[in-house]
């Protein structure tokens, strides 16, 4: 039980919101849209969260739909994440399996970042996930359609990602925020960054804030024997006890 | 047939078959040398590897064990046996020796053997007796080692040289010697040895002791499908072979579960492990989904655990279950670990080759340029190295299948103007290439394809490809 507390009651700080990819990285279901018609899964922007996750964890990628190009997690001179050789690939035949994979990744201990392939998660298994990651303090990212917007999970955050015409037609992505349980926004509409990518080197840049600065904090809510937190007053008290 | 090592910058012969010790070769002769004895023609060279030497001969001393419960291997090349009272098993000490020499022949060895009182004295017998296969009784032992060299004595090079100088050259010599001036005239070692081949010196040898396969079994009264009963037979027995495991400090790398179904053939479940192990708990949860498929036919009636590969795997110093697992207090080797148990986990119930690493190969063709290989088999470091793989930029995401797709370009060469993709023509706004990427040469088939590395107007980059022998166009890959 002291596990899962501990796992829900993480909160992300200012610091690690602005940078955006941090966000990505705290325990829980990252929903991640796009369009599925005429786009693939944003795997060059996973493997640039990849980067910034543990140094000593492994990634698993579960589901062929959303395995990168291995030429993207190929080491680089000066800036070896080893991600290539920390990377295993599960080959899911269904979505039963790709759940099962998922949730048994998620309570690793040594697995820094679970990608997977999740289109038609239903609402039950979202859930069974999000408490999988929650209580063992993983994090995953879930590849979604874009026609799944409105279908309902429990997922921690939801992303919208699409490509971007750049002005030096370098490669770049919008990546919205779409949802994110626990954010309080201080600035509305704060929620969109730019993500490039140095076509030379293939490096995926910092997470850039698109409309001015975001000042937003996220505070996981106290796990409370209600179920119902009030919203203000506990997340702040949430806050100063961690500190 | 000759077996070679580098010995002071040249190459000698360290062994040889029979054939060319007929022909003249010796021990320690130059290669050069002995190759010229028989023109190099039909000559078989090999490089002297004694550690496989070494482990043949540790296995045939586990071999040996079905004539003598004690047997040492006697390094470089035999094998001391105690048979005291096994004789009587074979029908005399000589039948023992005639069983015991046409085993190892039919293995493919030619042994001299020989039986004495003393380890020594067998061992002179053997290897300098005018006849193998002899027996030496006790009271004959001074006689027979008596016009032995002394080199049979098992004395190093220096001590047989050194007795060589004063015309000491046979074991009679040196027993009729006196005693008390052994010592003082030669080394320690010649009056220790002398004792010990006429036994008045005590000699111990370290016997090997072959390592039973760990098998558990456990019969029922009769067959039964009762699952219940089988799980718990199944836990039992994993419980005991993870005891048996820990008493030799090994775990298991691979287990086998039979199930002895009545009528049929027993039903085996594999488990396969990444790392050893000997936790039973986690054995359990690895063969759980196995078992629960696992056809039971008319009853089972009994089940037996073996363990088909084992590697050592040290005792750790039990910790307490950390309550809180934070990010920072994971080490490296901790993650490591959990790891491989997840990879092992994966693997046993999806299949070894579903679960997969990718690796560099040596290809400059982006579809043959890595490969995933199951993860069981793949070393984690292996072709993952920026060597050898190209530093151009590809796409992130790479199509299995290139998508046949339609191009307007000016001329075939030149920069694209409008792409058709995801069901609408779309138009470019920015082009890179081409990069012309040749089939590989050793490889006969498939033709030249230039890539071009093209944005369509809604900031899609798209990796095309068009194959320079039919001129069609292709979606080799997108960056997402």
């Amino acid at each position: 039980m002291m596990a899962v507390r501990a796992g829900l009651e993480r909160h992300v700080t200012t610091a690690e919101c602005l940078s955006g990819a941090a966000l990505c990285l705290a325990s829980g279901l990252h929903e991640w849209f796009h369009d599925g018609g005429a786009e693939s899964p944003p795997c060059g922007v996973f493997a640039g969260v990849a980067a910034s996750a543990h140094k000593a964890k492994g990634f698993v990628w579960v589901g062929q739909a959303c395995w990168p190009y291995p030429h993207a997690l190929r080491s680089r001179g000066t800036t070896d994440h080893r991600l290539m050789a920390r990377s295993l690939f599960v080959k899911a035949l269904h979505r039963a399996e790709r759940v099962w994979a998922i949730e048994v990744a998620l309570r690793c201990v040594g697995v820094g970042l679970v990608i997977g392939d999740g289109r038609g998660l239903t609402m039950a298994e979202s859930r069974r996930l999000q408490l999988a990651a929650s209580a063992f303090g993983g994090a995953a990212l879930l590849v979604r359609s874009e026609s799944e917007l409105k279908s309902l999970s429990a997922a921690r955050t939801r992303w919208r990602v699409s490509p971007r015409v750049e002005a030096d037609h370098a490669q770049a992505w919008t990546v919205e925020l779409l949802r994110c349980k626990g954010l309080r926004p201080t600035i509305e509409g704060a929620r969109r960054w730019v993500v490039r990518r140095d076509h030379a080197t293939g490096e995926i840049g910092e997470w850039q804030a698109c409309d001015g600065a975001v000042a937003a904090e996220v505070v996981e809510r106290p796990a409370s024997p209600g179920g119902s937190a009030s919203a203000d007053g506990s997340v702040r008290a949430a806050g100063s006890r961690i500190a | 047939m000759l077996i070679v090592a580098d010995e002071r910058q040249r190459r000698v012969v360290v062994r040889c078959c029979e054939r060319a010790h007929a022909g003249g070769v010796r021990t320690g002769m130059p290669l050069a040398e002995a190759r010229a004895l028989f023109d190099g023609a039909g000559v078989r060279i090999e490089a002297h590897a004694p550690k496989r030497d070494q482990a043949a001969l540790r296995s045939l001393a586990v071999w040996a064990h079905r004539f003598s419960p004690t047997v040492a291997v006697d390094e470089p090349d035999g094998l001391l046996l105690d048979v005291s009272g096994c004789g009587a098993v074979f029908g005399g000490e000589e039948s023992l020796i005639e069983q015991a020499c046409a085993g190892l022949h039919r293995l493919g060895f030619r042994a001299r053997a020989a039986i004495a009182p003393t380890y020594g004295g067998a061992w002179a017998v053997a290897r300098y007796g005018c006849e193998a296969g002899r027996v030496a009784p006790h009271e004959e032992l001074t006689a027979v080692l008596g016009p032995l060299p002394v080199a049979s004595l098992r004395l190093s090079a220096e001590a047989v040289a050194g007795l060589g100088e004063v015309g000491v050259e046979r074991v009679g010599h040196l027993i009729e010697l006196p005693r008390s001036s052994l010592p003082r005239r030669f080394s320690g070692e010649v009056l220790l040895q002398l004792d010990r081949a006429l036994g008045r010196a005590i000699e111990t040898i370290d016997p090997v002791r072959p390592t039973p396969p760990i098998a558990v079994e456990r019969l029922f009264g009769g067959p039964t499908t009762r699952t219940d009963a089988i799980e718990r037979t199944v836990r039992e027995l994993l419980a005991e072979m993870s005891d048996r495991l820990g008493e030799r400090e090994s775990g298991a790398r691979s287990v086998e579960v039979s199930l002895l179904r009545s009528d049929l053939a027993p039903e085996r479940l594999t488990l396969m492990l990444g790392r050893p192990c000997r936790d039973a708990k986690r054995l359990w949860t690895l063969l759980r989904p196995q078992l629960e498929t696992a056809h039971l036919g008319f009853g089972v009636e009994g089940v037996r655990v073996h363990v088909r590969q084992a590697a050592r795997l040290r005792h750790e110093q039990t910790r307490h279950e950390q309550a809180q697992r934070s990010e920072s207090d994971v080490s490296a080797s901790e993650a490591e670990r959990a790891m491989t148990e997840l990879l092992d986990t994966l693997s046993n119930r999806l299949g070894a080759d579903r679960v997969l690493r990718a690796r560099a190969r040596a290809s400059h063709l982006p579809e043959r340029a890595f490969e995933r290989r199951p993860a069981f088999e793949t070393d984690t470091e292996a072709g993952t190295k920026a060597a050898g793989i190209t530093a151009r930029d590809r796409p992130t995401v790479l199509f299995d299948r290139p998508v046949p797709t339609e191009v307007v370009a000016l001329t075939p060469d030149g920069p694209v103007h409008r792409v058709r993709w995801g069901g609408r023509e779309r138009s470019v706004i920015a082009c890179r290439g081409p990069e012309r990427i040749e089939p590989e040469w050793w490889r006969r088939h498939g033709s030249a394809r230039d890539y071009f590395a093209v944005q369509a107007e809604d900031g899609l980059w798209l990796w095309l490809a068009r194959a320079h022998a039919s001129g069609r166009w292709y979606v080799h890959g997108v960056w997402a």
